[in-house]
């Protein structure tokens, strides 16, 4: 998965991520927490593209990314 | 005298949730174990204005909301945000109780003094940072008084985001009207006994006579617990591992693959904690057996064995609902130089710890459900979780 990030202040943030041929531009990052899987700890990015909710998953090791939840608004 | 805060986040795993996906925010939402489970665990302000509580139906729940939004919880979501709680508060005392996943208590009797306004800006400024440092969705009431008991109940008093203090002097006046289940110590059996003598608020059963003491310490407000910190906290004196299944399992082959499956997590667990347990205890919807031995005991097979030969005498299926008990608990500091398997156990913890849950389990479970390791709110395990850095 391409994703595009800013890094600033020692910190990582998604700005612009490619699903499939779809290209999302990240409006909002409401949350940032960790996860971890036996010793491969993955920073996880809630972000809001304004048309999806999307949970981005970076490898803290590898620095890969991956897409951990995806779900439309709730209306 | 001691001044006591305590934090508690309001309607913790629905507003992280709500915090994370800001177009839940405002619509009642209901938190659900997992897809497909049949009860709330969790509900949102919202939700609760309906009259959805923790514990209700998914039908009930629907009946009584019919727009509620459920969501399936995140643990690793809300841990990460109680990590972040407990860093914050304790920037502002060192002496703190972890006394569940989303409440703290903490004694600012001598740090109160550095802030000019005392316990009361203090309380402002840590609701701040919280908002700051957890998203600005999340919301927590605090409660200050001079003991731990009056501390939660102010917390309760005004909900959500709210701040009480109550003094000396105003204690007794300010709690009149609190219903008597909402007192810390003050559950099921005991609110059954005040009301069956027609008492339901604590001004009420003040004016009762003849109370008996420990339920008059409370009603009163006289109980006085110190602050248990991380240093003084008491290793578990029990695991336990349960689980309710999507569906019946009718055949003794199904049963008993669940049985290891618990079996296998709550030794897990054990082995984590670098304890070991003497007495083994099965349930499940109408079958119950309970064994001690001698030698204390972390291998899931020798556990499972002596479960198994129990179940075997009236082995019973069409069951829903397993549990394992494992208790009598000690440190293990020692094994038989002779006792390969343990090194086998370590070995497949190692595995599991460093490429992830289920790399290696028994090949007795291949093909059936694997039951990850139960989360909950309560943190049964602090000792565990904070004495080893957990947090």
């Amino acid at each position: 998965m391409r994703v595009i990030v800013e890094f600033s202040e020692g910190k990582v943030k998604p700005v612009r991520f490619w699903r499939g041929m779809r290209e999302y531009e990240v409006k909002n990052v409401p949350m940032i927490f960790e996860r971890q899987d036996g010793g491969r700890r993955y920073m996880c990015f809630a972000v809001d593209t304004g048309g999806i909710m999307a949970e981005l998953v970076m490898d803290k090791e590898s620095l890969d990314w991956r897409m951990g939840k995806c779900e439309p608004y709730y209306t | 005298m001691r001044t006591i805060l305590h934090l508690d986040m309001n309607s913790y795993f629905a507003t992280a949730e709500q915090q994370a996906n800001p177009y839940l925010r405002g619509k009642p939402v209901g938190i659900i174990k997992a897809e497909g489970r049949g009860c709330v665990i969790a509900a949102s302000v919202e939700a609760k204005k309906f009259g959805v509580k923790t514990g209700v139906t998914v039908w009930d729940a629907k009946k009584l909301c019919p727009q509620i939004v459920l969501v399936p919880s995140d643990m690793d979501k809300y841990f990460a945000l109680t990590q972040r709680m407990i860093k914050i508060l304790a920037d502002y005392s060192p002496t703190l109780e972890v006394f569940s996943i989303d409440e703290c208590f903490v004694d600012v009797t001598e740090t109160q003094k550095l802030w000019p306004g005392g316990a009361w800006q203090m309380a402002l400024e840590l609701k701040e940072k919280i908002r700051q440092g957890l998203g600005e969705w999340m919301k927590c009431s605090i409660g200050i008084s001079f003991s731990k008991l009056l501390a939660k109940l102010a917390s309760e008093i005004k909900k959500p985001d709210g701040l009480t203090f109550l003094t000396p002097e105003n204690y007794l006046v300010a709690t009149e009207n609190v219903v008597v289940s909402e007192v810390c110590g003050i559950g099921r059996a005991r609110t059954t006994i005040l009301q069956s003598m027609g008492v339901t608020t604590l001004g009420e059963a003040r004016r009762l006579s003849g109370l008996p003491r420990e339920i008059g310490d409370l009603v009163w407000l006289r109980v006085d617990e110190p602050l248990a910190a991380v240093e003084s906290l008491q290793a578990a004196k029990s695991v336990s591992r349960t689980f309710t299944t999507f569906r019946v399992l009718s055949t003794k082959c199904e049963v008993l693959r669940l049985v290891r499956n618990l079996t296998e997590e709550a030794c897990a667990k054990l082995r984590e904690m670098n304890m070991a347990g003497r007495t083994f205890c099965l349930s499940m919807d109408n079958f119950w057996t309970r064994v001690t031995v001698k030698i204390p005991s972390d291998d899931p097979l020798i556990i499972y064995d002596l479960l198994n030969k129990e179940y075997e005498k009236r082995s019973v299926a069409g069951i829903r609902q397993a549990g394992v008990w494992i208790s009598n608990l000690g440190f293990k500091i020692q094994d038989s130089i002779f006792n390969k398997r343990s090194d086998l156990l370590r070995a497949v913890d190692e595995v599991n710890r460093k490429h992830g849950l289920f790399t290696m389990y028994p090949g007795v479970l291949l093909g059936s459900e694997l039951i990850r390791p139960e989360v909950t709110g309560f943190l049964g395990d602090k000792y565990y979780r904070l004495l080893t850095k957990r947090f």
